[in-house]
């Protein structure tokens, strides 16, 4: 049975909840003045979720972790709010390849963004049609929407396109697949006030649990990472634990992270033999720069994951194979660090669970998942090398 | 006294002239070869000349160590600069901009370090520190503390700056010097402003040597403001230092072989820092720094008194200059009311009440401004975060509810779920 996704203000809480049928439970997240500061799960039967035991569980979660943190947030902002101290300028850039109906689903979110002058770039890598373009022109009789067509394959390429194209302080990313919240920009904005704060990234939940691919996407490999808002510096965070920071579906660079860090490394990611971990180290570069990276569940978005099992399958084989992909990047910069974090994640994370997964214990990860993020881990670092040479030979063509 | 030399441009009578005072900074990052620490200035000169400021004239001074101010000084404001901090080129107009008229305030600017810069660790903590340290400066809610001056960027109406007796010549170190005018400025009521677009960059890197020789130059320095000034006996003041667990004792108590220890330890840092084990690195940093700390306490006063980290006063300071006063509030009014009782007693500390039921204190700071309204939600925003959300539920659950006005959703929340 699915999970329905639900978006609930606490002050303002339903009598009870109907209309849930073909869902076992239901998994809320809980605003507290628009700002998301909680999450409960909430079992439905008969496709209802009984009102006091709807209140009784947002008290408690509200109670238990959630107050402490809003609070502070609250107050905190209430005073910047004072201050007048004026966002930065921004971009928001959707990086794409051959989706316009995801595509065309985030068009519509980004619409819906409170309108600060912020330009909409639709980056646009490697097309095999024209739809994307199409989806762009269409978009720009609303906003400011700039269509890029970006041919050189990989999503770092493109979220290099990004940043070079963009003329404002701050470029936000949202992949195609992703919805942001109305609130979601300005949020991520906020956190640029520190000067060594180079990338921010934002609370991703879930936008939709309708199969056994996605709730096991959410169990295993979940975006959200809390209800807390967090800095993180090589001071109290490991650069080779980077993963901690967010994902790349929702995270905003300062545009001088060019300067003072470097571009995306253009040898990751998707479209390349390493699938994914760009974002990883970047974050991860970020912090051994001795620059700052903050996570703020207040700038919140939603993600539509894998939707079959195969597809899940494949993005967790990529996961394996980008994050030690980008590990390697890092050691060869000198990095050493990422050898304990290598250590460590194979020690702590896989092979407990390999034996238990291996006899089908009930409640872990399933085996060929596990199986695949292993496999990934294995051909990370040769899938660098390959990319890189890939790279080389592109540009070698080229002149 | 030199004088480096004076600007003059198109003059408009509406601005005031202005004096630059180049300083010897406390806090220079190693310069190399050239060795210019201090007050050259050869940096400042060049970004003065830069200056947009259109003047009744800017006139750059060197003070000699004797004197409070130079006799030949003009201006009818002064900004006081690192001579090698490079002023950017809206710098003086900033700071003559952020001075209101007839305020009497001292207006500190932004000594920002240059980004991109070098990687080594030490200079990413050298910069995240300053950094940090101007961020805090540049929230509504700071309060302000004599040695946010030691920035060396700063700005002082000359008439202000004399009737508050100036730097005093005899304090030997620059730094003394700066800071010993912060504790008299706050002392007299002065009321501290940061100006973010004063900015001045600093261009060259720190090296650990520089940094343990300023940390030691930092407790003789403390040692000497804590004789002068009652209130700040007893307390390091060194960021960090209060942290420091034996390393204080074993360095006053054994400073021969603790001196012996750290420069042998010193290599090992840019091992750990090879290695990227950067808590080890942190560990044996903050170490080294306590050490170097203490050891210049120790240098700059009386041993036995030293070694129980306690100053004796000099005779005629100014002892009594900060007793603290705190007073307690109940929150029960909302915030607002709060705030308006704090502007008005400017208490040194102040504890915080909801009802019977404690939230927490905000304490009294030596060396830092009496409190003002506008430090009350940045504190609850943050050390007491934690403990109001307690009290609130406590609250809401077991006092009088409908007599709180704070306007917080949460509460309202809170309300609405208690059984």
């Amino acid at each position: 049975m699915a999970t329905a996704v639900l978006d609930l203000d606490v002050r303002h809480l339903p009598a009870g909840l109907h209309g849930l049928q073909g869902r076992d439970r239901a998994l809320a997240l809980l605003r507290l003045g628009g700002v998301p500061a909680g999450e409960v799960y909430l079992p439905v039967v008969d496709g209802t979720i009984d009102g006091a035991q709807l209140r009784a569980a947002v008290a408690s979660v509200m109670a238990a972790a959630g107050s402490e943190p809003w609070l502070a947030g609250y107050l905190a902002s209430d005073a910047a709010r004072h201050t007048g101290a004026s966002l930065p300028s921004a971009t928001v850039a959707v990086c794409t390849r051959d989706r316009p109906e995801y595509l065309q689903r985030c068009l519509q979110a980004l619409m819906r963004l409170e309108d600060d002058g912020q330009e909409i770039l639709i980056v646009d890598n490697c097309p095999s049609s024209d739809a994307t373009r199409q989806l762009a022109l269409a978009a720009a009789e609303q906003r400011s929407v700039r269509y890029l067509r970006e041919d050189r394959p990989g999503l770092n390429a493109a979220r290099n396109r990004a940043l070079q194209e963009a003329r404002t302080e701050v470029v936000a990313f949202s992949d195609d697949d992703a919805v942001p919240d109305p609130g979601w920009l300005r949020a991520l904005l906020r956190n640029f006030d520190h000067p060594l704060v180079l990338a921010v990234t934002g609370l991703t939940m879930p936008l939709e649990l309708e199969t056994e691919a996605q709730e096991w996407f959410e169990r295993v490999s979940r975006f959200g990472r809390g209800f807390s808002r967090i800095v993180f510096d090589s001071a109290t965070h490991n650069p080779a634990h980077a993963g901690l920071i967010g994902t790349g579906a929702n995270m905003a660079f300062r545009r001088s992270a060019l300067d003072f860090i470097g571009p995306f490394d253009d040898a990751l990611d998707s479209g390349t033999p390493t699938r994914a971990g760009g974002d990883y180290e970047m974050f991860s570069r970020v912090l051994a720069s001795g620059y700052r990276a903050v996570y703020d569940p207040a700038a919140l978005s939603w993600h539509c994951h894998r939707r079959t099992w195969d597809e899940l399958r494949q993005a967790m084989y990529g996961y394996g194979v980008g994050i030690f992909a980008a590990w390697t990047r890092s050691l060869l910069d000198g990095e050493l660090s990422v050898l304990r974090a290598a250590c460590g994640w194979m020690w702590y994370r896989q092979f407990p669970a390999l034996p238990l997964a291996l006899l089908g214990h009930s409640g872990i990860t399933p085996r060929d998942l596990l199986l695949a993020e292993l496999r990934g881990c294995m051909a990370g670092p040769w899938a660098y090398f390959a990319s890189r040479r890939q790279r080389r030979l592109t540009r070698a063509c080229r002149l | 006294m030199s004088q480096a030399a004076t600007y003059r441009a198109d003059n408009r009578m509406d601005t005031p002239p202005v004096s630059v005072i180049l300083l010897a900074n406390p806090h220079a990052p190693r310069r190399g070869r050239r060795g210019a620490r201090g007050a050259r200035g050869g940096e400042a000169v060049e970004g003065l000349r830069r200056q947009r400021y259109s003047l009744g004239g800017i006139q750059v001074l060197t003070p000699l160590p004797s004197e409070s101010l130079p006799v030949s000084t003009t201006g009818e404001l002064l900004v006081f600069l690192d001579g090698d901090l490079d002023p950017m080129p809206t710098f003086v107009a900033a700071h003559v901009g952020a001075h209101s008229p007839g305020a009497g305030q001292v207006v500190i600017g932004y000594s920002v370090p240059r980004r991109p810069g070098p990687t080594d660790f030490v200079s990413l903590e050298r910069r995240a520190w300053w950094e940090d340290h101007f961020y805090a400066m540049r929230q509504r809610g700071h309060r302000f503390a004599y040695d946010d001056l030691a920035g060396s960027n700063f700005s002082v109406p000359t008439v202000l700056f004399r009737r508050l007796g100036g730097f005093d010549p005899t304090l030997a170190d620059p730094l003394a010097q700066v800071l010993d005018f912060g504790v008299r400025a706050l002392a007299a009521g002065v009321p501290f402003v940061h100006a973010a677009r004063a900015a001045a960059y600093r261009r060259a890197a720190w090296q650990l040597p520089d940094v343990l020789a300023q940390d030691r130059r930092r407790g003789r320095v403390d040692v000497v403001l804590a004789q002068r000034h009652g209130a700040l006996r007893g307390r390091p003041l060194i960021a960090g230092a209060s942290g420091c667990g034996g390393e204080s004792t074993i360095s006053t108590e054994w400073p021969l072989a603790t001196d012996t220890l750290a420069l042998g330890l010193r290599p090992l840092l840019a091992c750990l820092e090879r290695l990227r084990l950067r808590g080890a690195w942190q560990r044996l940093y903050a170490a080294l720094r306590c050490h170097a700390y203490w050891r210049g306490w120790r240098s700059g006063g009386d041993p036995p008194g030293i070694a129980h980290r306690q100053v004796p006063a000099l005779s005629g300071t100014t002892g009594g200059a900060f007793a603290p006063r705190t007073i307690e509030i109940s929150l029960h009014h909302g915030l607002a009311a709060a705030e308006r009782r704090l502007d008005e007693e400017r208490p040194a500390g102040v504890r915080l009440r909801l009802g019977q039921q404690l939230i927490g204190e905000i304490p009294a700071r030596p060396g830092a401004e009496p409190l003002r309204g506008v430090h009350l939600r940045s504190a609850l925003a943050t050390e007491l975060a934690g403990p109001l959300a307690q009290a609130l539920q406590r609250h809401s659950l077991d006092g009088p509810a409908g007599q709180l006005q704070l306007h917080s959703p949460l509460l309202s929340l809170l309300q609405d779920l208690a059984p």
